[in-house]
């Protein structure tokens, strides 16, 4: 952040909250950035309605966004919506669509704490409060994801999701179009995800509701201190799908970190989950719709793997991290012929 | 060990500069500095073993194993010769992919095959991209 924008965007949450003056002491660049660029920011506020000492999070997209991510103004709604429902989430603040303050758009909300490292989530078993509490708060955390909405009237108090569309009656066959049309953009052939593709068509399975869908609901994408689960991030793809969509993409072995044989998460099994899930009001779930969308999980990480990496091949960027992110496919690809292979 | 005489060769300076960096760096290092450091010794050791892959395999043998693999298992006389006079430039994995998602192998037994080939060929990969994934670690 150049000095110019951090006056801008004080000028701007000046403005907003309405507030005297607004002070921006502290600013850094938050890690986990592939797709977003998120900035943890101490902010001193002089009246106005978030008077005082606030630690902020500004975050918008980098130039790597995937075209099934959404707007700004549409995760904005998204957070607000969960963050009514109950969901622990930052609570968000405000929306910039002014492009003329950064150059694109973006939002603030509350900071969170707690630590969102995959790796030494699973690795400390008593971090959450013990990784089988931990487990039990995720599955609570989810059940509420997955109720909003079910009230048609939410857009009557702001929370309007309009923008995501109705919802399909089938919500895999959609998928399955959307993650093909992505590989067919790919250059080069990929036959274990045109196999896995093929084999998702073959098995479509009937959702017991279409619901809202976090679609990165996964250990490295919520925070988590010492006693519980603080925030769940990164609501950019959330859209209508059958319950069962996140709880695969959960259990995929990417998102264990290691601790293959704990399938939720890397922290638990995944019957426990799904019994905690049931017991907190969760919709119907059976291992053949979990294992369907683990399979579609592998998928869409590979295919949203060879997009990142093409990134760096086009010349488009220069991380190493996303250069690396394209040797991970195969194995995905593994789990892909593992879990299809009868 | 010695490369022309200048010492040690590609691969051996890839694990040399690799072991430098865990030994002797990492340790220094916390926080965001050391994951980018431990990023930097991870693609040099998929580099190496990569270069190493190179080293030890005939490529245009294995490509031309690979597309006799392909053929056999398209081995309908019409298909075979349509991937055979293909201008378009498609390759065998092409030709592959395209009758897969055409539904060549939805029935269980023409898919036993594809799914042996498409595990070897993912084997293949991951010895070079991640063993340690093979032997059920991450």
């Amino acid at each position: 952040m150049t000095p110019d924008d951090a006056v801008r965007i004080a000028d701007w949450l000046k403005f907003r909250s309405a507030a005297s003056s607004v002070t921006i002491t502290d600013s850094r660049s938050l890690s986990g950035g592939a797709i977003q660029d998120n900035r943890a920011m101490q902010v001193h506020f002089d009246g106005g309605e978030l008077d005082g000492d606030h630690a902020l999070v500004l975050r918008m997209s980098n130039p790597g966004m995937l075209s099934a991510s959404h707007s700004k103004a549409e995760e904005f709604a998204l957070l607000k919506a969960a963050f009514a429902a109950g969901v622990s989430v930052p609570q968000p603040l405000y929306l910039c669509e002014d492009t003329t303050v950064l150059g694109q758009p973006f939002f603030v909300m509350q900071k969170i704490d707690g630590i969102a490292i995959g790796a030494k989530i699973v690795r400390d078993a008593s971090i959450g409060g013990g990784h089988a509490s931990l487990l039990r708060r995720l599955a609570l955390e989810l059940v509420r994801i997955h109720h909003i909405g079910t009230d048609q009237t939410d857009s009557d108090d702001g929370l309007d999701l309009k923008f995501l569309g109705p919802r399909p009656l089938e919500p895999a066959t959609e998928l399955i179009e959307q993650y093909q049309s992505w590989l067919d953009q790919l250059a080069e052939p990929h036959p274990v995800l045109e196999w896995g593709l093929r084999w998702l068509r073959l098995n479509v399975p009937t959702a017991p509701a279409t619901v809202l869908c976090h679609r990165d609901f996964r250990t490295g994408n919520y925070l988590v201190d010492a006693k519980t689960v603080t925030g769940i991030l990164d609501w950019e793809f959330a859209g209508w799908g059958d319950p069962a969509e996140d709880v695969g993409w959960l259990c995929c072995r990417s998102w264990r970190f290691g601790a293959d044989q704990k399938e939720a998460g890397g922290i638990g099994s995944r019957k426990d989950f799904v019994t905690a899930y049931l017991e907190a009001g969760g919709y119907p779930m059976d291992d053949a719709r979990i294992n369907y969308y683990e399979v579609m999980a592998n998928i869409r990480w590979a295919i949203i793997a060879l997009k990142q990496t093409g990134r760096v091949t086009s010349g488009a960027e220069s991380s190493l991290e996303l250069a690396l992110i394209g040797r991970r496919v195969p194995e995905m690809e593994f789990e892909i012929l593992r879990l299809t292979g009868g | 060990m010695n490369h022309d005489g200048l010492g040690p060769d590609a691969l051996e300076l890839l694990t040399l500069a690799r072991r430098t960096l865990l030994d002797e760096v990492a340790i220094k290092l916390d926080g965001a500095a050391r994951y980018q450091l431990l990023l930097v010794a991870h693609a040099l050791a998929v580099a190496g073993r990569e270069l190493e892959g190179r080293q030890n395999t005939d490529n245009t043998g294995a490509d031309e194993s690979l597309s006799m693999s392909i053929n056999k298992l398209l081995d309908d006389p019409l298909t075979a010769a349509k991937a055979r006079d293909d201008k378009t430039g498609a390759t065998p994995l092409k030709w592959l992919c395209s009758e897969i998602r055409n539904g060549r192998f939805d029935n269980l037994k023409s898919q036993h095959g594809l799914l042996a080939l498409l595990r070897s060929i993912n084997r293949s990969t991951l010895e070079l991209t991640n063993p340690r994934f093979l032997e059920g670690g991450s």
